[in-house]
């Protein structure tokens, strides 16, 4: 339990009416435990284009000269980019067309689709046009 | 990345760091030393890299060893330069999972692909004590234009 959290609790929200606690203090406590929630939850108002845009810069300074795949998809801003879910596909199917690069095992994760033909597995350039013509045939991408 | 910044990540390759190539995330060190500058070779994750057919996509020493045996190359005891011969290394971490290949070239020189950077040209010894870790294997086959 954090210190915040004591004299929070000190309010008595019961769920009943308690002597003494007004029906005004009892939504004034339970504003302040929404804020300490917030408080605690990661908070952005970036647009998820930009915060994918962003989640790929780190990820490719980071990655610097590693050449394991395995190793580069579980960085953490490829993670990231991994958990902001299917809200994020579009923004990176655009990052995918303005600047190629893998982030073919997001898409895989996320959408649970691999439109990536055999012979096209490891080939940037194949694999990206896989990806986005799928895309346009989900009418994720124009 | 500037010269500075593989310097920094590999102090040893200074004197013989050349860099010959523009970056790319097109192809990895695995394929450049294949001879492929098309692919990402790596054995996993699935779907996303590639693994010739046949090779266990295990990230493991033997699964790297297998692959290039495909390509003619055998075990070897060291770096010297062989006439007649043309080598790959393998770099492995502490846990002796494989992290990069570099490959000899015709001038006794070695030659990788930095992830998904450039091509460069460097010593052996000069990527010792970086993020490659250490050397675990080398391997050789007879040069394809002597044959």
């Amino acid at each position: 339990m954090s210190a915040l959290s004591v004299p929070i609790l000190a309010f008595g929200l019961s769920g009943t009416p308690s002597g003494g606690i007004s029906r005004s203090s009892e939504i004034v406590a339970a504003q302040m435990l929404t804020a300490h929630a917030h408080f605690h939850e990661v908070f952005t108002r970036t647009s998820i284009d930009r915060r994918v845009a962003q989640l790929a810069e780190t990820w490719r300074i980071e990655r610097g000269v590693v050449s394991s795949m395995s190793e580069m998809v579980l960085m953490s801003p490829y993670q990231q980019v991994i958990g902001l879910g299917r809200e994020a596909v579009p923004s990176i199917l655009r990052e995918l067309s303005r600047q190629p690069d893998h982030w073919f095992w997001a898409l895989q994760v996320i959408t649970g689709v691999n439109p990536i033909p055999p012979s096209a597995e490891g080939n940037l350039s194949a694999m990206t046009k896989a990806w986005l013509a799928w895309a346009k045939t989900e009418g994720l991408f124009a | 990345m500037s010269r500075a910044k593989i310097v920094a990540l590999f102090p040893s390759v200074k004197k013989s760091l050349f860099i010959s190539s523009p970056e790319t995330p097109g192809y990895n060190c695995v394929g450049f030393a294949a001879g492929d500058d098309t692919r990402w070779w790596w054995p996993q994750p699935p779907n996303v890299a590639y693994w010739p057919p046949g090779i266990p996509r295990a990230l493991q020493l033997s699964s790297f060893v297998a692959l290039f045996a495909t390509l003619g190359y055998e075990d070897c005891d060291g770096e010297e330069f062989e006439d007649g011969f043309e080598k790959i290394v393998i770099f492995a971490d502490a846990n002796g999972t494989p992290t990069h290949v570099a490959r000899q070239v015709a001038s006794g020189s070695w030659t990788s692909k930095l992830g998904p950077l450039e091509d460069i040209r460097h010593s052996l010894r000069g990527l010792l004590g970086g993020p490659y870790g250490h050397i675990v294997r080398f391997m050789r086959r007879r040069r394809q234009d002597a044959r």
